[in-house]
């Protein structure tokens, strides 16, 4: 159940809203709305598949009386197996679940053996929950822990906005939140504010990067078909996407969360207004480069044993990063990407390098879009491919470039069949014009969080609202395709 | 503003600007139903197009009361069978271009949804189908079961232009006086077809010439067949299946197996089947329906007229012995023999 969907957006969403201040108005335990909250976040995760809830309840349960034991009076060498044995566990459950696939596919290919693949289908939020959890473990180990119930620790983990997308709460900012008792009543101001981002995040998710996905997809699918602006489009497109998405998704979440009065942490600031990669990184998945801070590149010594280690460390945690972000190898060569280039910007801060803010601005989001194309690929292969033709001039088309905006696209004919009336979007001028239009909003306007920092309840951001929820209704309405099957002769 | 204020306004311009306007078009489409997913009638959904018979059947057997004693699969010729005319109940899932390969799945869904194990499936068998060519389409089977089983899709499905666009088109089909095109359904399963079969006579001559040019040393059998008949027998042993071979006219008939190679497939194809089936309801011998082109709609496909004349025969072969004849293994040769030996009478 995505938060796009019909069922929780007009069912799921309502009754669980509903039910929760009921609850706290009826009644007589100060748990049973935490625990009506856990019921539901459960309900929303086995709804994808009923037999994962035992592996996330056993998560929750496994982790929360780890953590009791730091509680106790014990020895602190019981303390550290405690910890260690904990880690562990966190990171084999995800090892088997996310990973395990991906290794005995390369040791059957560097040992030529022949083991059978397990196909695991990845429980859905596992590399979510698993680092929360990391997290939490730790700190009651260091001793940073502070009273906590199983209900809201149960919640923490499975607190449905936050649930399958992120971002990566800590325990510290969600707990207090769900024991205070002044977030227990119906707030008509977060309410309008979590309605407000709600909207601007469905509107980027179903009307924003569900479209351009569909010029990505077709590019990404004929991939060695493609001309130099088609490789182009296509990683343009796909960059478009993945921010719309993901940021879109991390909007809705904030707005539901803010439903029930709780605030989620902020995990993007225009990402693409970073002006080099370690910026970029304190902009995208904020709550990500969190965790990776404080659970790996602190603890590894972070910048305090040398230079060397340092660069190694930065290293280290940007290879985990990529790998965590997918079993695969056009991952980790993300990751790669993204550790040398942050080694190098802080290898040029240290020795005084400088560039214009508008050079470093163009070169970031020129390496961020290319690295996309090995986040996107299936293969290597296929991610070198496309980033060679969009550097190998390439025109490809048999009309002159000068007709370039008269014809459909040939390489995007597939995008053809979504007929907005006045135009489809196979257009070369729709397609360009869009993705130019997206990249500005991208780079110069206020995002989602500062819309949200000034949102006040007047006529402006009522207007605005509308004008998002009619234009997103309208792009479901055009986007929402029957399939044909016309071939008649047998 | 205040933010309850706000909050109300939000609400009722919501209301508005996009429940109002929306809730028109699902109503429109709803009352047209062009998805097949609800059973009610009126005069503006009587004819309804089939863009896509593999969604637009699978929704009519999720979402209506599926109780049926039997079942007709094939491919489109079968669509235009009147499952009416069946003496017993039976729900005619033709669908256009399927694949043998697609028939496990599709016999599986409906009789995952029927009430009871259906007494007999009727299975249209296609000389096409022992090709090796055959193939699956794009889209696998699960796709529209599991479209046509997404919460809230009978509803969901109502908000989209194409859909409306459907709509539209079938309301024209609904309030015009004469249907005109290749195939269209009532609402309640039963294909008619506007087409007056007066360019047969030259699609056939086009075919004589096309196989003329074909020069196959061998058939290129299609190398599942063998299992997918076996997965068939296997999986639906409950239910007693009827193979029927099309009927084809018989100028089609005789030009392609002029052709050595496809003679010698054809000879493998009957083999094949009474190896598998006890009984296969062969309608290729010369008859009223292959010989007279009064019956047929192009090359290809036989007219709803010929498709009740078929089931008859089905349900009586030995009164009906002029059009259908009941291949086993112990009369196949002869079968074969004679149909050579006829067709070659006939291009003399």
């Amino acid at each position: 159940m995505l938060f796009n969907s019909v069922p929780f957006i007009f069912l799921f969403l309502p009754i669980v809203f509903i039910g929760y201040f009921v609850i706290i108005k009826s009644a007589p335990s100060k748990k049973a709305s935490i625990i009506w909250l856990v019921i539901s976040s459960l309900f929303f995760y086995a709804f994808w598949n009923p037999m994962y809830i035992f592996l996330i309840l056993s998560s929750i349960f496994v982790n929360y009386n780890i953590a009791k034991i730091f509680h106790a009076n014990i020895d602190g060498k019981y303390k550290k197996i405690g910890v260690i044995a904990g880690v562990i566990f966190n990171v084999a459950l995800l090892g088997y679940f996310k990973y395990v696939d991906f290794f005995i596919k390369n040791i059957n290919g560097i040992f030529e053996t022949d083991f059978a693949l397990l196909y695991i289908m990845l429980p859905l939020a596992i590399s979510f929950f698993t680092f929360q959890q990391i997290a939490f473990l730790v700190d009651n180990y260091r001793g940073e822990y502070e009273k906590n119930t199983f209900s809201s620790y149960a919640l923490f983990v499975s607190f449905f906005p936050q649930l399958i997308a992120g971002p990566i709460v800590h325990h510290r900012e969600m707990m207090p939140q769900f024991e205070d008792e002044n977030n227990k009543n119906i707030n008509i101001n977060n309410i309008s504010k979590g309605l407000f981002i709600f909207i601007i995040g469905l509107t980027k998710k179903v009307g924003i990067a569900d479209t351009v996905a569909i010029w990505a997809n077709t590019g990404f699918q004929n991939y060695e078909s493609l001309s130099t602006i088609d490789a182009w489009i296509t990683s343009f497109s796909y960059t478009l996407q993945l921010y719309f998405d993901f940021s879109g998704y991390c909007d809705m979440a904030i707005g539901i969360a803010l439903l029930f009065n709780i605030k989620l942490p902020i995990n993007f600031l225009s990402p693409y207004k970073a002006r080099n990669i370690q910026d970029f990184w304190k902009r995208w998945h904020i709550t990500l480069s969190r965790f990776l801070t404080s659970y790996i590149y602190i603890p590894l010594g972070g910048n305090r044993k040398g230079e060397i280690r340092t660069y190694i460390n930065i290293f280290i945690v940007f290879l985990i990063s990529g790998f965590w972000h997918g079993a695969g190898w056009t991952f980790v060569l993300w990751g790669i990407f993204h550790g040398i280039a942050s080694m190098a910007v802080r290898l040029w801060g240290i020795i005084g390098f400088k560039l214009p803010y508008w050079f470093s601005w163009i070169i970031t989001f020129m390496f961020v879009n290319i690295t996309w194309v090995y986040f996107r690929a299936t293969s290597i292969e296929q991610a070198n491919t496309i980033i060679s033709k969009m550097f190998q001039f390439n025109y490809n088309y048999n009309y002159p470039l000068s007709s370039f905006f008269q014809k459909p696209l040939k390489i995007f004919e597939a995008a053809g069949q979504y007929d907005f009336i006045l135009f489809k979007l196979d257009n070369p001028k729709i397609i360009v014009f869009t993705i130019i239009t997206l990249l500005i909003i991208t780079f110069i306007t206020k995002n989602s969080i500062q819309l949200l920092d000034r949102f006040r309840t007047n006529i402006k951001t009522l207007l605005f609202s509308q004008v998002l929820l009619i234009g997103l209704v309208i792009i479901i309405f055009f986007i929402h395709k029957n399939s044909e099957f016309l071939y008649f002769n047998f | 503003m205040n933010a309850k204020k706000w909050l109300i306004l939000f609400i009722l311009s919501s209301i508005i600007f996009v429940a109002v306007p929306s809730a028109v078009v699902l109503g429109f489409n709803y009352y047209v139903d062009p998805l097949w997913n609800f059973d009610h009638k009126n005069k503006y959904n009587t004819l309804q197009a089939s863009f896509n018979e593999r969604q637009q059947k699978t929704n009519d057997i999720s979402n209506g009361k599926f109780n049926y004693q039997s079942l007709l699969i094939g491919t489109s010729r079968t669509t235009y069978i009147n499952q009416y005319e069946f003496q017993e109940k039976v729900y005619n899932y033709g669908l256009s271009g399927q694949s043998i390969l697609e028939y496990p799945y599709y016999i599986s869904y409906a009789q995952e949804r029927n009430n009871q194990i259906f007494n007999k499936i009727y299975m249209e068998m296609t000389f096409s189908s022992f090709k090796s060519t055959t193939r699956m389409p794009m889209e696998h089977p699960d796709f529209y079961f599991e479209k046509s089983n997404a919460l809230f899709y009978r509803y969901t499905s109502l908000f989209s232009y194409d859909t409306l666009q459907k709509s539209l088109d079938n309301i024209n089909l609904s309030t015009n006086d004469k249907f005109r095109g290749h195939r269209a359904y009532h609402r309640n399963n039963v294909a008619i077809t506007g087409r007056e079969g007066n360019q047969v006579a030259n699609e056939l001559d086009k075919y004589a010439e096309e196989m003329k040019s074909i020069k196959k040393e061998k058939f290129p059998v299609n190398k599942k067949y063998n299992d997918i008949l076996l997965t068939i027998n296997n999986k639906f042993s409950d239910s007693e299946i009827i193979p029927f071979t099309d009927p084809i006219p018989v100028r089609k008939l005789a030009a392609m197996l002029e052709v050595e190679a496809y003679k010698e497939g054809y000879e493998k194809w009957y083999k094949e089947m009474v190896n598998h089936f006890p009984k296969v309801y062969s309608f290729q011998k010369i008859s009223p329906i292959t010989e007279n082109l009064e019956y047929w709609i192009d090359d290809s496909h036989f007219t709803p007229e010929a498709g009740t004349m078929m089931i008859k025969a089905l349900e009586d072969p030995k009164g009906n012995s002029n059009i259908i004849t009941v291949v086993t293994k112990e009369n196949v040769d002869m079968y074969l023999k004679n149909t050579f030996s006829e067709l070659e009478k006939q291009i003399k």
